[in-house]
């Protein structure tokens, strides 16, 4: 199931908005991130960085988010469409 | 108004749900939504902390006037999810659904922030698909009006999600009586018969559920009157353009940092250059008392209990009050302007190289200031493994006690004339305690298997603002209060055992001739070999003992031993005191070895019998707090010899 040539978050220009296609990884870490909001066809944007790209920090339905590099590889992207 | 007819009509043809008071409601929402403020508004700030039996989760329960009726109010820690994944969820999430001594909410007041409303609508929403009573709160109207330029209504809201909706702020209290209005239209309404904890949901159905709170908000969201939408479709997805603005700076990579440090040194710094004169004030004021008293009654036993014990010990907790607060006040301040989340992100790399994370990293800082807030401040992190291995290695950290112990020794191998090494020798005191604590505690942790082996960060960046001076009081008031709680009796029963130790058998003579006559001094001599590997002798042994009530102890039991007559400079004849101390066998007692041993020691040592007691407290057991006294004094004992013998390998003597 788990395809890893499927773009994650990190693949994203920083600055730039995806939309998430699914979240892949260990079953009670997805399930937070799913509960958190983190909900296919939603929009995501990757924000800023620490040093060494890790935590990341994110965009998502009016927050900011700081993720570890590991969960933000679970969350699986594509290029936004755009709505209307 | 808002269902009033209809909770009565339930009242009389349902009786209320069997384990329910029927007084009972609770708070419940993601961390960040303003829960707290809710509840300080609807409590006036008056409500007591306690823990949940058996667990080091607390709850704070408060009561709130709605008529001539009393309610009670539950505020337990923020949750994201209803599907607890640790020990410490399940804990919140059991006394949200009535598994404590308060039995089963009749209501649920979710706290929602208006600039993120479908992920804080979506516990609400969770309840109320399970037949809970539910109402809700939406918070940061102000924000979502002011800086993303829409506006909520709240009546639409509550139309299309079944409960009553109230618009409130927590900072101002603004709202508050809408909201008690509300709560009493509703509270007899009761739980639907089927009502049931929800289970834990499907991926698809997390989704779906989503998608309808997002068309919902969407519904009762929208531009200002006069504003355009934007057209892009990301009008709720977006943040505000201050924090955006702001966080080009604060999570750039490099000058995120470089802002990070300076935050950090201008909280320590005013830690103690701030707290310093008042510090003064208060021991001198406690002192002033003590011998006051000495002097209207001399000679009498029971006095000097008073006077040494019981005031001197109360100004062993008071004397670090000045800087607890001051603590307390500036991380309030960095909490409720939204910066102390981002700092949590900026270190959470170097933190997880020694098996902690990003939340840490307050405890541990605030662990420089004195071990007992820190303690108190771990209960912030929400994993259980992490806060046990931050409070494994908080007493590591150079807490400010230990200040009056380096000040003297420090200034004793500072050679006349060069003031700077004396600088140089405190900084790298700092940064190898810092090192060794996180390292050593990293080490020791993994022995005892607190080491996570799958760490979450998951952490919200909520957005920045003007933090508001009543917030940041009422919180350093109520940490303060339980600082004072916890940390008081502990330190005052242990001046008082002390006192005793130091002073009986009773007899007449001055200070210094009781404290050589004591049962002290009899277990001074008695762990004489103790100290001989590491160069000192029984009166230094004494010292070290007397520094188990409160490290900085360990200066005027010294000045006490070597028969120093304290006085308003207790400093210099202490030093010239230290200087021209001798052992038994002629040679010279305090040296550049035998100092850095002592010092060494200190670094190393649990002494603080206060913050063992709060640490039994903080982690519901013995064990971590055993193992610290015992390891971490045997470390340093260990460490101190070391240290002597290789010095004076290397010809130090």
């Amino acid at each position: 199931m788990s395809d890893k040539s499927k773009m994650t978050l990190l693949d994203l220009k920083r600055g730039e908005w995806g939309t998430i296609v699914g979240v892949e990884g260990e079953e009670n870490l997805c399930l937070r991130l799913l509960e958190m909001g983190f909900t296919p066809g939603e929009s995501i944007r990757y924000v800023a960085r620490a040093l060494f790209d890790d935590p990341v920090a994110v965009n998502l339905r009016g927050t900011l988010f700081a993720l570890r590099k590991g969960e933000a590889e679970c969350i699986k992207v594509c290029a936004r469409q755009k709505i209307n | 108004m808002y269902q009033s007819m209809r909770a009565a009509e339930d009242q009389l043809k349902r009786p209320r749900p069997r384990r329910s008071p029927g007084d009972l409601v609770a708070l419940i929402g993601m961390p960040n939504a303003g829960k707290t403020s809710v509840f300080n508004a609807l409590t006036h700030s008056n409500y007591q902390t306690v823990n949940y039996p058996g667990s080091t989760v607390d709850y704070s329960v408060g009561s709130m006037t709605l008529g001539e009726r009393k309610l009670r109010v539950m505020d337990v820690p923020g949750i994201t999810s209803l599907t607890p994944q640790s020990q410490d969820e399940n804990v919140a999430i059991q006394a949200l659904f009535g598994e404590s001594p308060h039995g089963l909410p009749a209501l649920y007041i979710c706290v929602a922030d208006a600039t993120q409303l479908d992920r804080h609508l979506y516990l609400a929403r969770r309840l109320i698909d399970s037949g809970f009573n539910v109402a809700i709160v939406v918070t940061m109207g102000d924000i979502l009006r002011h800086r993303k330029g829409m506006v909520f209504d709240h009546g639409k809201l509550g139309d299309e999600i079944g409960c009553p909706v109230i618009p409130m702020d927590g900072r101002t209290g603004e709202g508050s009586d809408a909201l008690k209005e509300a709560i009493g239209a509703v509270i007899d309404k009761g739980h639907s018969g089927s009502a049931e904890v929800p289970s834990r949901p499907s991926p698809d159905e997390i989704s779906a559920q989503y998608v309808r709170l997002r068309e919902l908000t969407s519904r009762a969201i929208g531009p200002l009157p006069g504003a355009k939408a934007p057209k892009d479709g990301l009008a709720l997805s977006g943040i505000d353009g201050l924090t955006a603005a702001l966080d080009r700076w604060f999570l750039h990579p490099v000058l995120g940092l470089v802002l990070f440090m300076l935050i950090m040194a201008a909280l320590f710094t005013s830690i103690f250059w701030l707290a310093q004169p008042v510090m003064d004030m208060v021991d001198r004021l406690f002192s002033a008392a003590s011998t006051g008293l000495i002097e209207a009654f001399p000679g009498n036993w029971v006095v000097r209990l008073l006077a040494d014990g019981v005031i001197l010990g109360t100004g062993a907790v008071a004397v670090f009050l000045p800087q607890i607060i001051i603590l307390f006040m500036i991380l309030g301040f960095l909490e409720d302007s939204g910066y102390l989340a981002r700092g949590a992100m900026i270190v959470d790399r170097s933190m997880r190289s020694v098996g902690l994370s990003g939340r840490s990293f307050v405890p541990i800082l605030s662990g420089f200031a004195c071990a007992i807030p820190a303690m108190m401040a771990s209960r912030a992190i929400p994993s259980r493994r992490e806060r046990l291995m931050t409070i494994l290695i908080l007493p590591l950290m150079l807490c400010s006690a230990r200040l009056p112990v380096y000040g003297l020794l420090v200034a004793f191998l500072t050679p006349p004339g060069k003031p700077w090494v004396g600088g140089l020798t405190l900084t790298a005191l700092y940064v190898f305690s810092a090192t060794t604590g996180l390292v050593g505690g990293s080490i020791v942790g993994g022995l005892m298997g607190l080491k996570q082996r799958r760490a979450t960060l998951l952490l919200e960046l909520p957005a920045l603002r003007r933090p508001k001076m009543k917030v940041v009081l009422i919180t350093t008031m109520h940490r303060t209060k339980a600082y004072i709680q916890k940390a008081g009796t502990a330190i005052l029963v242990i001046a008082v055992v002390l006192w005793a130790l130091t002073n009986l058998p009773v007899s007449d003579g001055a200070a210094a001739e009781r404290i050589t006559n004591s049962y002290a001094a009899k277990l001074g001599q008695w762990m004489e070999p103790v100290m001989e590997p590491i160069g000192l002798d029984w009166r230094v042994g004494v010292a070290l003992i007397c520094a188990f009530a409160a490290r900085e102890v360990f200066v005027s039991a010294l000045a006490l031993m070597l028969m120093v007559s304290s006085g308003d400079t207790l400093r210099e004849p202490l030093l010239l005191a230290m200087r021209e101390a001798t052992r038994a066998d002629g040679t010279k007692l305090f040296t550049v070895a035998t100092c850095a041993g002592i010092i060494i020691y200190f670094v190393f040592a649990l002494q603080c019998m206060a913050t063992l007691a709060v640490c039994r407290k903080e982690t519901g057991s013995w064990r971590i707090p055993v193992f610290q006294l015992v390891v971490y004094n045997l470390l340093g004992y260990g460490l101190a010899v070391v240290t002597v013998h290789g010095l004076r390998f290397l010809g130090v003597a």
